[in-house]
């Protein structure tokens, strides 16, 4: 071959090379949206259970058992401070699946969960780390404030992080971008009645 | 021709039939791709859109149903593939104000779909007052646990003698693909066509009914 005919070889081959290259590069994006996405549903959905587990549970450890009242009291006579929100000892156990019974199973009250954490996992899926924050918050909507003193609401931040390699997305000097973290961050309001 | 001529033939031959396989597989994988991306989709969108109407109907469970007056539990029927309850589809936020919904949710049998190449998957029937609608969402699996309400930790034991009894509910559900995409690589399912979902759902109109039975 001559010189002409190899510089057209070269050129179509670079062609072919930047197509594979292209084709394969947005293949595995695609997948990895999906897979994102995925993962986002699961997390969704483990939130959505620790919610639905700790609302099913009484408002304050000190209405567990609730006597008989003539009038509303204010809720700072009948319920814990707000710096003492959290798990306390004693009380029942919570049902669960086997995967994800972990520290809340002496859990009685929905402030347990304040402070919450735990790493659990979806098997064939992935590890999920969850933590979790209960505090007052104002009765006035539509701001629902945090509260230093305890108020009929109270309120749960739930976050869920999956443990997926995030190095996909790292750019050459190491900088995610704020694609390093993928939390999925819930809240829920519950009220006492 | 000479034999440079007839080298710089076949060796032309050679390259072109080389890229000529490169492109092909090129396309196939393209394609194949696509297809397990496809069905990936609208797995998660199945998913997405069948969770949403279990979460909307499970949390109005007993809703306006007036239990506590007329001492019925708001459900009606409770086994693994079946839950049927009364609520309120209207939204009135008035008990009693307006007559008790019936709602069913169960789960057909896989032979129901001969059609699919997947030979689990299933209908999902949701009955509303007698009307039945059929959803073909690549279900395998639509299963209902029921905890005691006195005690969470404890699974109650079909069938349920006291349907009054039921606290928390447990759904767990499993969509598949009606197709295996790139059968090669069906060792990962989890990547390709299975999701797995489990939603707990209280009822705080059930709890709060059944406690003051």
């Amino acid at each position: 071959m001559n010189t002409g005919q190899m510089m057209l070889v070269s050129g179509a081959m670079i062609l072919l090379g930047t197509t594979v290259f292209t084709v394969n590069r947005n293949s595995l994006q695609q997948g990895t949206v999906l897979r994102q996405t995925k993962l986002g549903i699961y997390a969704a959905s483990l939130a959505t259970s620790y919610i639905q587990k700790a609302s099913g549970m009484n408002y304050d450890e000190k209405t567990v058992v609730r006597p008989p009242l003539a009038t509303i009291p204010a809720p700072a006579t009948i319920f814990t401070a707000a710096a003492d929100l959290g798990p306390d000892i004693g009380g029942k156990n919570i049902y669960g699946p086997p995967e994800w019974v972990g520290k809340d199973t002496s859990f009685d009250d929905f402030d347990d969960y304040n402070g919450f954490t735990i790493d659990t996992s979806i098997t064939n899926v992935d590890r999920f780390h969850v933590s979790a924050q209960v505090y007052y918050i104002d009765t006035i909507p539509p701001a629902y404030s945090p509260s230093a003193v305890p108020t009929w609401l109270k309120r749960m931040d739930i976050a869920i992080n999956s443990s997926v390699d995030r190095k996909v997305f790292e750019t050459s000097a190491g900088d995610l971008s704020g694609k390093g973290v993928d939390t999925i961050k819930l809240s829920y309001i519950f009220s006492f009645y | 021709m000479g034999t440079s001529s007839l080298l710089d033939t076949i060796g032309s031959f050679l390259v072109f039939g080389l890229l000529f396989l490169i492109v092909i597989r090129l396309n196939q994988s393209a394609h194949e791709n696509s297809d397990a991306y496809s069905a990936d989709y609208m797995l998660q969108r199945n998913m997405a859109t069948l969770t949403v109407m279990l979460e909307q109907d499970l949390k109005r469970v007993g809703l306006n149903s007036n239990a506590t007056l007329t001492g019925i539990p708001p459900i009606q029927v409770a086994k693994a593939d079946t839950f049927q309850f009364l609520t309120d589809l209207s939204g009135s936020t008035t008990p009693g104000a307006v007559a008790a919904d019936i709602v069913q949710w169960r789960v057909g049998k896989p032979s129901e779909i001969p059609e699919t190449a997947n030979p689990n998957d299933c209908y999902v029937y949701r009955t509303v007052n007698g009307v039945e609608s059929r959803m073909n969402l690549g279900v395998t699996q639509f299963s209902f646990r029921y905890y005691d309400i006195m005690d969470p930790t404890n699974t109650l034991a079909f069938p349920i003698a006291n349907l009054g009894n039921i606290g928390p509910i447990d759904v767990t559900l499993k969509l598949e693909s009606p197709y295996q995409a790139k059968q090669d690589y069906m060792m990962d399912t989890s990547n390709y066509v299975m999701l797995w979902r489990q939603i707990r759902s209280i009822s705080r109109n059930s709890i709060l009914q059944t406690s003051a039975r």
